[in-house]
């Protein structure tokens, strides 16, 4: 009996650090979460509980003294973990659980503040550590030009080609235009890509000298399922009409 | 904890609004285009292109 109350304590002081990973994670960018090994997962579940219990616990003791209640976690958990009947489980579960639950709400709203504070902070970006696991969205947004290892820098980005390879039917299409929009699937991958002004070719003409052809319509939507790959060209656009040199012009 | 919809839709932010004629411009001037930029003439206007990343 003891060893099931004790594990079922245990469980309940571990679950902040998983509604923490689970609340930070929850993004559609961030949204797969991969098994990391036995030792990895338990690590991430129990250090953001520690610090969830110590910020929750500061916070309970600085409310005793606003909204005077009387709170006190030491002798919940001295019997909890040490001595106690079946009785005494009784009467500490329950304010164990309120004890829990205020936790886990703490947690929740800390791990979605964290992730937008590390979102704010470009932290992301700078620091492999805190970055999400949908590549997609760091690469079609232009965010991918922040890492460390890349030089530039997003904002310059004024215009993005996307060359599209497809699959559609026996034959495999070339899609050429500006990326204006697209959607992360809620499995953390890519569902569709809006392109803008594109143009088209079958792979086969590749020799050919006037091979793309325009396409009716200003936007087009390509499904990801279609797609075998993309191809990313940043590029920085100015017009620079008034001072110009006749000579470089393409 | 499922995201709201409009987390997963992504909009590309445009600095300006790009003609058609300029797209197809830069589609078929892409090849040249390198880090260190080229300049071209689309009707009156001239402008400065580079490849960032």
């Amino acid at each position: 009996m003891a060893l099931a109350v004790s594990t079922l304590f245990l469980f309940l002081f571990i679950l902040p650090g998983i509604t923490f990973k689970r609340a930070y994670l929850s993004s559609v960018f961030s949204r797969k979460l991969k098994f990391s090994g036995l030792l990895d997962e338990v690590f991430w579940a129990l250090f953001p509980s520690i610090i969830m219990h110590f910020i929750s616990y500061a916070l309970l003791q600085a409310g005793k003294g606003i909204f005077h209640f009387n709170f006190d976690l030491t002798p919940v958990l001295s019997k909890a973990i040490f001595e106690g009947d079946s009785e005494e489980y009784g009467n500490i579960f329950l304010i164990y659980l309120y004890y829990c639950t205020f936790v886990i709400a703490v947690s929740f709203i800390a791990g979605h503040v964290s992730r937008k504070v590390i979102r704010l902070l470009k932290f992301d970006r700078r620091f492999k550590l805190f970055r999400f696991s949908n590549d997609w969205h760091y690469l079609l947004s232009g965010e991918f030009l922040d890492f460390p290892e890349v030089p530039d820098h997003p904002e310059e980005v004024s215009f993005k080609l996307v060359n599209v390879l497809t699959n559609v039917g026996s034959d495999d299409m070339i899609y050429i235009g500006e990326l204006i929009h697209f959607t992360l699937s809620d499995e953390g991958g890519l569902e569709n890509i809006v392109l803008k002004d594109a143009k088209r070719r079958f792979l086969k003409d590749d020799l050919l000298e006037n091979r793309y052809y325009e396409i009716p319509g200003r936007y087009i939507t390509i499904p990801y399922k279609t797609i075998i790959n993309i191809n990313i060209r940043y590029f920085y656009l100015e017009e620079i009409t008034s001072d110009y040199d006749e000579e470089e012009l393409l | 904890m499922k995201p709201r919809s409009d987390h997963r839709e992504n909009w590309v932010p445009q600095k300006e609004k790009k003609s058609r004629e300029l797209v197809y411009k830069l589609i078929d001037i892409n090849k040249e285009i390198d880090g260190e930029g080229k300049t071209f003439r689309l009707g009156d206007k001239v402008y400065f292109v580079r490849e960032l990343g």
